[in-house]
């Protein structure tokens, strides 16, 4: 136990300790993450009406990006899938940084919960009078905190194992590894039942929109994973091979096929069939009664998600920076078409018929960014602490003391980033 | 190099400290407050929220005022006999204007020999609070629908153990001089909706000019569209 | 640079920045100083739900309420938890055929059960529709001629329509909201999260949420409350028509029945065979917004 505390404490005081980059880019994200605690505040004291929310739309952008995040957080198995299921050790050592990912993720989505709240102050009623199994909501809550408390439980024990030098019981970890991979695909499904299961919302009442979330999570996920291993292999020289980042490549593209795929389908059935279900699917398309606030968006989204997936699968591809590239057009597009283009056309028209459209207010904005700002925090945090254990620069046996003994293997982490840099170019 | 890199790194984070300073400051003077569109509420006026009965009626058995007298049809029908002609002369009766159907004679339904009652077809005497058998003789279905509380109002209480079931009468509401009134039905509407963001209503007046598609109502809407140009 | 300076720069470099980052936490929930506190007293916070509640816990819940409107309007309520009726279910029918449209139920409403002003909170909504159509996306709510009705339209006010098979009840994750034995879909204000997903689900955009605090003209505040129905509200909570429960469970009409100038509200037991509604129901063509959504309304719209 003592020795699980000073392990606390020494990553605590690690992630205070980085070059400029480091302080600057931590710096930026708090100030962020301040900012979007202030305007938070403001919503506290004068209510929702702060947001663009509206009893017509009455969801906006917060549960947007919670849609999208709970994808986020489901696509981390997407790299433990293949090591643990198919075997392919390139991506074995990288298994940990997907979970990290899904712990700052899910933490994300519990905050735009949160926010959304009217009465967060009532928070313990879901505690005490949780209607479940009957709502939909009520999964999810259990879901996303089971999801959080799986991936904890497995960063944690592989990464004290390794401050420990000991090797990790399989026991430990292989039977919750299985679980979390179930578990993935359950808080993106519970997630699509939140929508899917309200017979007054057409847009939402469809059954493709479970497996077109899977298929978006898959892509925009693992193409977050993509950008997010370079930047770790570019600024701590961790060893990450070209072939780890081929092989989500792989995954990646062939999702956004599948999910490409699926919304073709939904556009059909609405469009062809022609019945008065189609109104919303028309407003985000192409507008209604001369109402088009989402027009531009979701052509955006189109464009940019047909033209990742035509780079990816042309050779091209093969060069990362061409890469790179798809997967910042597919994490934009798919933003756009399943946060905003999947939550608000579907209070667009009324149940009776009223076209009142959203738009977010620059307050609701900075929560929003404030909340993003907070979720890489977390996850640069994770990974600052993560990296020199894994790469045994902080472990027990070095039993430190003081800051000094930190600073140095701080230090040395330093100098193996500027060794790691010219790697990754 | 490591020193060059650690002195950069206490620069930095020397930097941080007054960062947040600044930051704060921002924060405390200079971020803004939220805009929330506000609109002054104009309260309806509550005369126009009134639950009594549209007409008042004038009782049973019906009073009439003249020079400041109250009095009873009889005081004077007594006297002034009615006859076929009387509708030439209708003295303290000016403002009755009769458009009532095949009802073109006040005997057709006020009772000649008593005027404080009306008359049935069948010659029954019946007093004014019974109105309602006098307008079922030629409105049956109606008056089924109103025994039933279907059709027509009830103010006052749902339950009878709770309380009076206020059932309005047939003529507090319809006149019955001249039940089709042009401004019977007519009121002008209290104002609609204004809820928080609301924006500009986006359907609104396209309503009677849509690009039509359905023929049928296309159809409709040529036909009552002169009718409609003209109400607004 | 000895040992010592080092460390005592770290310390002062690290003191800099705790500092910095403490004002700056300060500074951004600094708008929290206009936090009306009013609204989270620990009764408050302690309140059970109220199928939990015993009838001491109620007592004192009501109390607590009749204070805090006292308090704010300087009105002392006629505070009341009133059960529902043995052998009652409410039902509402409307005749469409009669409806002019003229709102009069709408804002008749807002007196009745103390909904905010600004923002606006409307229970009923009166949608104009062209004649030969009940399709609710070409309906206009918006209407302002001079004089209703539009000869080319025909009116239909929509409300909560008290589902036998609500899907907002259903969907709500803290089982703030239920139907009670009478049939009236009610919210328990002190439980409500705020979540809005019975918004989402409600088919005929019955609910309405109070995204800022509700604000009532003290002279207006109806003092005739009930605990499931219109005491005052806060912000952050949803509403919604509750046919009048301060007015019905007591054998009263609903405020929007007994103002409508053309009697094209009919409100009554439906459990009785000889009520009004039931009446209808036998007699009349009678129909239901959105049958297809499986909800069975306990509002019916009728024509004759």
């Amino acid at each position: 136990m003592k020795t699980y505390l000073e392990f606390l404490a020494r990553c605590f005081r690690l992630s205070f300790v980085g070059d400029w980059r480091y302080y600057t880019w931590m710096f930026a994200l708090t100030a962020i993450a301040l900012l979007g605690l202030n305007a938070y505040c403001r919503q506290l004291v004068d209510g929702l009406a702060t947001t663009g929310m509206t009893d017509q739309v009455s969801w906006g952008m917060y549960i947007a990006n919670f849609t999208y995040l709970v994808g986020m957080a489901a696509a981390a198995v997407m790299l433990v899938i293949p090591v643990y299921i198919y075997r392919r050790h390139e991506l074995h050592d990288l298994v940990i940084f997907g979970e990290l990912l899904a712990v700052a993720v899910i933490f994300m989505c519990l905050a735009f919960v949160t926010v959304d709240l009217g009465r967060p102050d009532r928070f313990m009623h879901l505690f005490l009078r949780l209607n479940f199994p009957v709502s939909m909501l009520s999964w999810d809550v259990i879901v996303l905190n089971v999801y959080l408390l799986l991936n904890l439980h497995i960063c944690g024990y592989l990464i004290y194992c390794a401050y420990r030098r000991k090797k990790p019981a399989r026991a430990f970890y292989i039977p919750f590894v299985f679980i979390a991979i179930v578990w993935a695909f359950s808080i993106h499904t519970v997630t699509a039942f939140l929508y899917v299961g309200l017979g007054s919302r057409p847009f939402w009442n469809s059954a493709i929109i479970a497996p077109r979330f899977l298929a978006s999570a898959f892509a925009a996920g693992p193409a977050f994973i993509i950008l997010t291993l370079q930047v770790i292999r570019r600024f701590t020289g961790y060893r990450i091979t070209d072939e780890a980042l081929r092989i989500l490549k792989g995954i990646v593209t062939v999702a956004l096929t599948i999910n490409m795929f699926l919304l073709g389908c939904e556009l059909f059935v609405e469009f062809y069939t022609g019945s008065t279900h189609a109104v919303s699917m028309h407003y985000l398309f192409f507008g209604l009664h001369g109402y088009d606030a989402l027009v531009p968006w979701i052509w955006t989204a189109v464009a940019l998600n047909s033209a990742a997936l035509v780079v990816l699968y042309t050779p091209a591809s093969r060069r990362i920076w061409v890469m790179d590239l798809a997967c910042v057009a597919m994490i934009v597009g798919i933003w756009i078409e399943k946060g905003m283009g999947l939550i608000v056309p579907a209070f667009i028209p009324s149940p009776l018929g009223e076209v009142v459209e959203y738009l977010p207010t620059w307050n609701e904005t900075l929560v929003c960014l404030g909340i993003w700002a907070a979720g890489l925090l977390v996850y640069t945090i994770l990974v600052r602490v993560t990296v020199p254990v894994l790469k045994g620069d902080l472990v027990h046996e070095e039993a430190a003391t003081g800051t000094d003994r930190v600073a140095r293997s701080a230090d040395r982490t330093q100098s193996a980033r500027v060794e790691g840099a010219p790697g990754s170019a | 190099m490591q020193s060059a890199s650690s002195s950069k790194v206490g620069a930095a984070a020397w930097l941080v400290g007054p960062a947040f300073f600044g930051l704060a400051a921002w924060l405390w003077f200079g971020g803004g407050g939220v805009e929330i569109p506000r609109r002054p509420d104009v309260p309806v006026d509550l005369r126009r929220l009134s639950t009594a009965p549209r007409r008042v009626t004038i009782g049973d058995p019906p009073t009439i005022r003249i020079n400041n007298y109250e009095r009873h049809c009889n005081d004077c029908h007594q006297v002034f006999e009615i006859s076929e002609e009387q509708r030439a002369n209708r003295m303290q009766h000016q403002h009755v204007e009769l458009q009532h159907g095949i009802n073109v004679q006040c005997r057709h339904c006020h009772d000649a020999r008593d005027m404080n009652g009306l008359l049935l077809r069948d010659e029954t005497h019946i007093a004014f609070a019974e109105v309602d058998r006098l307008c079922a003789q030629c409105h049956p279905k109606v008056h089924e629908d109103w025994v039933l509380g279907i059709h027509g109002r009830i103010n006052g209480h749902w339950d009878p153990a709770q309380g009076e079931v206020r059932k309005l009468g047939c003529i507090e509401c319809h006149d019955p001089h001249r039940p089709r009134t042009p401004a019977m039905d007519r009121l002008a509407p209290l104002p609609g909706p204004h809820t928080l963001r609301m924006g500009e209503p986006a359907v609104h007046g396209e309503l009677h000019h849509p690009e039509e598609r359905d023929p049928l109502r296309r159809a409709a809407q040529g036909l009552g569209a002169s009718k409609a140009e003209e109400h607004r | 640079m000895t040992e010592r300076t080092v460390d005592r720069r770290n310390f002062l470099r690290a003191s800099l920045g705790a500092a910095g980052g403490m004002a700056a936490f300060a500074a951004a929930v600094s708008p929290l100083k206009d936090f009306d506190t009013s609204d989270l007293t620990l009764e408050g916070f302690l309140q059970k739900h109220y199928k939990e509640m015993t009838p001491e816990d109620k007592e004192q819940a009501l109390e607590r309420i009749r204070k805090e409107v006292e308090e704010r309007y300087a009105v002392r309520p006629e505070l009341r938890d009133l059960p529902p009726i043995d052998g009652v279910e409410f039902g509402y029918a409307l005749n469409l055929g009669r409806c002019i449209g003229c709102r009069r139920c709408v804002h008749a409403c807002v007196e009745e059960n103390n909904q905010s002003r600004d923002p606006e909170i409307q229970y009923i909504r009166v949608l104009e529709l062209p004649r030969g159509s009940i399709d609710v996306e070409r309906s206009d709510h918006h209407y302002d001629d001079r004089e209703v009705p539009n000869p080319d339209s025909f009116y239909m006010p929509v409300q909560c329509h008290q589902c036998a098979n609500p899907p907002c009840v259903k969907v709500c994750p803290v089982e703030a909201t239920w139907r009670e034995a009478d049939g009236v879909v009610v919210v328990d204000y002190d439980w409500c999260i705020g979540c809005r997903y019975c918004a989402a689900a409600c088919p005929y955009f019955a609910r309405r949420f109070n995204y800022a605090e509700p604000e009532i003209p003290k002279e207006r505040l109806n003092p005739n409350m009930n605990y499931l129905s219109n005491r005052p509200r806060k912000k952050g909570v949803m509403e919604k028509c509750h046919f009048c429960l301060q007015r019905t469970r007591a054998g009263r009409m609903p405020a929007c029945l007994e103002v409508c100038p053309v009697g094209a509200r009919q409100f009554g037991n439906l459990l009785d065979p000889e009520s009004n509604v039931s009446q209808i129901l036998k007699t009349k063509q009678i129909f239901v917004l959105k049958q297809e959504a499986g909800t069975l309304p306990r509002f019916f719209y009728y024509f004759d």
